[in-house]
């Protein structure tokens, strides 16, 4: 191996360190190799004294503390790994809590439930009436109002639908965190990869990504403690109360990092595909808008004083142009919003 | 010779050279291979990770062979680990041998 080859094999590799810090080092290993040859060595000597080159940057990148194996992550993907990991954490935690109670409190929370049932209930009946009224009212007074009231009361009524759906869904989180959950601990959030201002030498802040794994790790490895240890107090009250019935401990699933990374990736290319079919939308909205544009500014160099719709219509292509770009980035992955 | 025992000893007497005087990474690499024969690539990496642990300090100084070279100084923190790491060789050092001459006497 050449001098160039070697250096420029460490630059390649040593890419994640601080330019001046990766400068600073292969000065050194240049330094020592010119010495080494001005003592009488040949190039290819001086740097076959160094040993394998893979092993040597390993070395190098553990001197930073950092991980040899490390994908940087951007934040989206970070915050949706979490969403969706915190989300089976909860999962687990109720039906953990549900095997711990006995048969009297699930009773309980069972009427519990009930009645929240009935209290929704009410809720989307009194809904209900309310969209009726309003549609009738919709449909009597707008102009058109057959064609264009319904369709007012039916962007109202999905919105009312999704408030309706995420009251919902707090409602019934509220009731299994308050009635449902013993010692629930959510998950610690992950931490921000900001870059370190009192440490010159690095770019990343590995050491708060290595602990937030450590940290998750240690608390899987307590919850599945805890949950084993449950699980046998549990199983013994049960033979103590009756002879002989055996039952197998409930095996609780957890989840690892590469199912919540696989859902992240599903919902992403989920995202991409409905993106692409608004994106076919957005073009042809752009092309006709740019048609139209053109025409009418044709219109008013004849002398035509339509210069109002004129500037609609060039305000909407310019719109539709730059919702073109932003889908195209989203759904190909180029540019700024990549995901 | 072991690689163990060599990956061990190495920052014990990378830190007793430079306690002497201040050297520079070709010298320190010279003078640790007189000591213990040493893979010269790994010095650097160690070099790197003791100066980042704040217990070298560096420094440029010019010199008539070219351009300039850094120099490595031991700070006091970095006096206090060499101590200490020299107490804990000892020590080891003295209990492995003692144990080698009560149970496998030469």
């Amino acid at each position: 191996m050449t001098k160039h080859e070697f250096l420029n094999l460490l630059e390649q590799r040593l890419i994640v360190l601080n330019d001046d810090e990766r400068a600073d080092l292969l000065n050194e290993y240049e330094q020592h190799i010119e010495m080494k040859m001005q003592s009488g060595l040949s190039e290819e000597e001086a740097i076959a004294d160094f040993g394998d080159p893979e092993e040597l940057i390993k070395e190098l990148l553990e001197a930073y503390h950092l991980n040899t194996d490390y994908q940087p992550q951007n934040r989206f993907a970070a915050n949706i790994t979490y969403g969706v990991k915190s989300c089976a954490h909860f999962l687990s935690s109720t039906f953990e809590s549900l095997c711990q109670q006995d048969k009297k409190s699930l009773f309980q929370s069972f009427l519990r439930l009930c009645g929240l049932g009935i209290f929704l209930g009410v809720l989307y009946t009194f809904g209900a009436l309310f969209c009726h009224m309003l549609h009738s009212f919709l449909v009597y007074t707008l102009p058109f109002g057959n064609s264009i009231g319904r369709a007012v009361y039916q962007l109202i009524e999905l919105c009312l639908y999704l408030i309706y759906m995420a009251f919902t869904i707090y409602l019934i989180i509220f009731f299994i965190k308050r009635y449902i959950l013993i010692d629930y601990k959510p998950l610690e959030q992950p931490a921000a990869c900001h870059y370190s201002s009192t440490e010159p030498a690095f770019n990343f802040d590995f050491d708060g990504a290595k602990n937030y794994a450590m940290g998750a790790r240690e608390q899987a490895g307590e919850t599945i403690a805890r949950m084993r240890m449950k699980a046998a107090q549990s199983k013994e009250m049960r033979l103590a109360e009756k002879d002989g019935s055996e039952k197998t401990p409930f095996r609780i699933p957890f989840p690892d990092i590469s199912l919540s990374a696989l859902c992240m990736k599903v919902v992403i290319w989920c995202c991409r595909f409905v993106g692409f079919f608004f994106l076919l939308f957005a073009v042809c909205s752009a092309l006709g808008l740019i048609a139209g544009t053109a025409t009418a500014f044709v219109f008013v160099v004849m002398g035509y004083s339509i210069i109002g719709p004129f500037l609609i219509v060039l305000g909407c292509t310019l719109l539709s142009i730059v919702v073109t770009a932003l889908l195209i980035q989203f759904v190909f992955g180029i540019g700024g919003a990549k995901i | 010779m072991n690689a163990q025992f060599k990956k061990g000893v190495l920052e014990l007497v990378v830190l007793i050279s430079l306690a002497k005087n201040d050297m520079y990474g070709y010298e320190i690499v010279s003078e640790v291979s007189k000591i213990i024969e040493v893979n010269e690539g790994t010095i650097y990496p160690l070099l790197k990770r003791l100066t980042n642990e704040k217990y070298f300090e560096t420094y440029l100084r010019e010199s008539s062979e070219g351009p300039p070279r850094k120099y490595y100084h031991l700070t006091r923190s970095g006096k206090a680990y060499k101590d200490e790491l020299k107490e804990e060789w000892l020590t080891f050092n003295e209990s492995v041998t003692k144990f080698i001459m009560e149970c496998d006497s030469l």
